[in-house]
């Protein structure tokens, strides 16, 4: 059954689980950071995937919360790279547009495959920049296959959404797919 | 589960009725190896094709199908080339242009190598991981 929460720390306890957390845009940025800032200082490892803001600054603004970046495998898909394609660092990949989903899928496979611990995270920030590059049909599509792939993968799994009126039909359809919609 | 099973053996029985009727059909052995490599052959291109369409455009796996079909079309020609050879006993410069077919497919070969190389180098993540110095380790 759906469970709906309005608390991150309902989250607590689970092992691994599918969780949509629909956030108000004025604290948008400072909830993500708080929920990764959490999973990190908990021991947890993982991949933190942006669409959003480029690496540069998630790792600025991370830093200043003294989380431990190096527990985090950055894929970033809004920075854009000199060729348009993939490029890496040593600390980052950078897709080159978060229209490209199929490097995207690769490269969060990948990235949670060689964590080789049982407990770890996917953090997906946000549906709502995907949906300003992507088809709203593509973007439910890439969604289903993200959900399943994390079920597959055994990860607590976190997709990020602004709270906005065009993502709710999208929303909607994409609860089915999750164990928890956390408001926030 | 069962719906899977039921095409699985479908396509199994097709392939085996095939394989049945061309050695039926065409008495010459040589002759029946070339058109079930040919038969392969369709059935690998038109995989491949349907795979790069369904990939982003502008992606490094895109591309890697791309080359990748490029090679199967070529070896494609090459086993066609080399068939009609055979029924039409071809000889002197008839022959040669198979040979120029398989080695560009190789070449090519060589490119979707290169590029599944670079892949494998953006997409692995070993050395991140090395570096979380991660005490719990996969049972």
């Amino acid at each position: 059954m759906l469970k709906k929460s309005k608390t991150i720390s309902s989250l607590k306890g689970m092992k691994d689980y599918v969780a949509l957390a629909i956030v108000s845009g004025e604290k948008f940025q400072e909830t993500n950071l708080k929920i990764v800032a959490e999973l990190v200082e908990n021991g947890i490892p993982g991949v933190y995937v942006t669409l959003n803001r480029p690496y540069e600054n998630v790792k600025k603004q991370l830093g200043s919360k003294k989380v431990d970046l190096t527990k985090i495998i950055f894929i970033d898909a809004v920075t854009k790279t000199g060729s348009g394609r993939i490029e890496k660092t040593p600390n980052c990949l950078f897709i080159g547009s978060p229209q490209n989903l199929s490097d995207m899928s690769i490269a969060m496979d990948q990235a949670i495959m060689a964590i080789p611990t049982k407990d770890k995270f996917l953090f997906f920030d946000s549906l709502s920049t995907l949906l300003l590059y992507n088809e709203v049909g593509v973007v439910a599509k890439f969604v289903h296959f993200l959900s399943g792939k994390m079920r597959v993968w055994k990860v607590r799994g976190i997709i990020i959404s602004l709270r906005q009126k065009k993502d709710k039909e999208l929303i909607e359809e994409l609860r089915e797919f999750c164990d928890m919609i956390i408001n926030l | 589960m069962g719906n899977n099973f039921g095409k699985v053996l479908t396509a199994f029985l097709a392939v085996l009725f095939g394989v049945f009727a061309i050695i039926q059909f065409v008495s010459d052995i040589e002759l029946t190896i070339d058109f079930l490599s040919l038969s392969f052959g369709i059935v690998a291109i038109l995989w491949t094709y349907r795979a790069k369409y369904s990939l982003s455009a502008g992606t490094s796996l895109r591309e890697y199908t791309s080359y990748f079909l490029w090679s199967l079309i070529l070896i494609f020609v090459y086993s066609v080339w080399g068939t009609l050879e055979h029924i039409l006993s071809w000889t002197g410069y008839w022959i040669y242009p198979k040979y120029f077919m398989i080695s560009i497919a190789y070449l090519i070969f060589v490119f979707a190598a290169y590029k599944i190389l670079y892949l494998g180098k953006q997409f692995g993540f070993q050395p991140q991981v090395e570096k979380m110095n991660l005490k719990k380790k996969k049972k």
